[in-house]
């Protein structure tokens, strides 16, 4: 039989020395978390409030290197919105969670033709419209299903894709007609943890 | 969060205490795995696990409260990044058991994918085991595994999480089959990205193919580092 000094010891001392490990791998501070209703501003509740009357909201608190912005996240009439607002409460965006084949032929092809030059593989595994405007504006969008014509439209895409060799996934904004914005590679939470 | 785990934990682990007259092993099943990166799509990972047994009952014997010192596993597994979901790997187990070596060869699929407030995975192994003087042992396993953030969706660091894990082995070995069943309810604390430590309960049932199952209860902790 082994004593439990021999294989316990050079655990502990691995466990203290793991606390020394640099973290090179994070690459952009940024940090999600729960948030009560009752630390949200009150305009962004009244926001929130005047259009989903009902609806379960979930809110939460999104810190980066840039900003602090708060997300209400919640489901109304089968849709998954995500509002966000700055810290003082203002809205800065609507996301309404969709599907690649939703949006319209025209622009969707010039989408693909945009991303088969910028990927070697892609394939579209998230899709969100993004609106930007007034309170107004933005209230009418969510109301009915008709967006006012001074709301502007973006697309969020999340690609699971092959880029210069990297396999990853990728956040691409698009405009209304389909020009690409942007182009971020998505840091991947580590899942070696799942794996083994 | 907190307050919805801990009955489901307790729940499961009660019982758990209580044995019967079936078979059983209960004890401890620390864990330390290393992760290295060797270039952005491949990956190895060098696991350490052992077990220790503090009570245990065979088939028409009394139980025994005693510390024992299982066995030890060494292994090294390579993967391959597929996509940005799925990977493809393969190793080398050595396993120290009562003064004798096995060892074991390991191919396996992982698909991981992320959900608006879990991460999923599935894995896919196949092994088989060398022991002196004992035919080859082959297993299909497959195992589910769900990850959520206690706070939050994503699992930030300095956060705490929530794991399941529920696996299914097929067992051929000697021209007989068995099945091993085995569910892992661990809460997890993400120091960084790259340090990660979990602790949970984990039961196992196996010998279908005899009168008496034979059950497993371990208190588990695993250690995730990558480098």
């Amino acid at each position: 039989m082994i004593p439990i000094k021999n294989y316990l010891y050079p655990l502990l001392i691995l466990l203290a020395a793991s606390m020394w490990i640099p973290c090179h791998a994070q690459k952009k501070y940024e940090r999600e978390y729960a948030i009560r209703q009752s630390a949200v501003p009150e305009k962004a509740v009244e926001f929130v409030r005047s259009v989903f009357k009902k609806e379960k909201i979930h809110w939460y608190g999104e810190e980066s290197l840039k900003e602090t912005t708060i997300e209400a996240k919640l489901k109304s009439g089968g849709k998954h919105y995500s509002i966000e607002f700055d810290k003082s409460g203002e809205i800065q965006d609507v996301e309404l969670l969709s599907r690649f084949s939703r949006i319209d032929a025209e622009t969707r092809e010039t989408i693909h033709k945009k991303l088969e030059k910028e990927f070697t593989k892609y394939k579209v595994v998230k899709t969100q419209i993004q609106y930007k405007g007034s309170k107004s504006d933005l209230k009418k969008a969510m109301q009915s299903d008709k967006v006012p014509d001074d709301v502007e439209i973006h697309y969020e895409l999340i690609l699971n894709a092959v880029r210069k060799k990297a396999m990853n996934y990728f956040e691409v904004l698009c405009n209304q007609k389909g020009s690409v914005i942007s182009i971020h590679e998505v840091v991947q939470r580590n899942s070696d943890n799942l794996i083994y | 969060m907190y307050k919805s785990v801990l009955p489901v934990f307790l729940l499961i682990c009660i019982p758990a205490a209580v044995f019967s007259q079936a078979v059983y092993r209960a004890g401890t099943l620390p864990q330390l795995n290393v992760n290295i990166k060797i270039s952005d799509n491949l990956k190895l990972n060098n696991k350490l696990e052992s077990r220790q047994i503090f009570s245990e009952k065979e088939e028409e014997q009394q139980a025994r409260n005693r510390f024992r010192y299982e066995r030890a596993d060494l292994t090294m597994i390579l993967t391959r990044k597929l996509s940005a979901a799925n990977t493809l790997g393969g190793g080398y187990l050595i396993r120290l058991e009562e003064g004798r070596f096995a060892h074991r060869l390991i191919q396996q699929f992982n698909n991981v994918t992320n959900h608006e407030y879990a991460r999923i995975a599935h894995r896919i192994v196949t092994d088989e085991t060398f022991r002196r003087d004992s035919a080859v042992q082959v297993r299909l396993r497959y195992r589910i595994g769900f990850e959520k953030a206690l706070n939050g969706v994503n699992i930030d660091p300095k956060e705490f999480y929530a794991k399941l894990n529920n696996e299914y082995l097929g067992i051929y070995e000697d021209k007989s089959a068995d099945l091993e069943i085995r569910a892992l309810l661990a809460l997890g604390y993400n120091a960084t990205d790259n340090n990660r430590i979990e602790m949970g309960f984990e039961y196992r049932v196996n010998e279908f193919n005899k009168s008496v199952q034979s059950q497993q209860y371990w208190l588990a902790v695993s250690w995730f580092i990558s480098i």
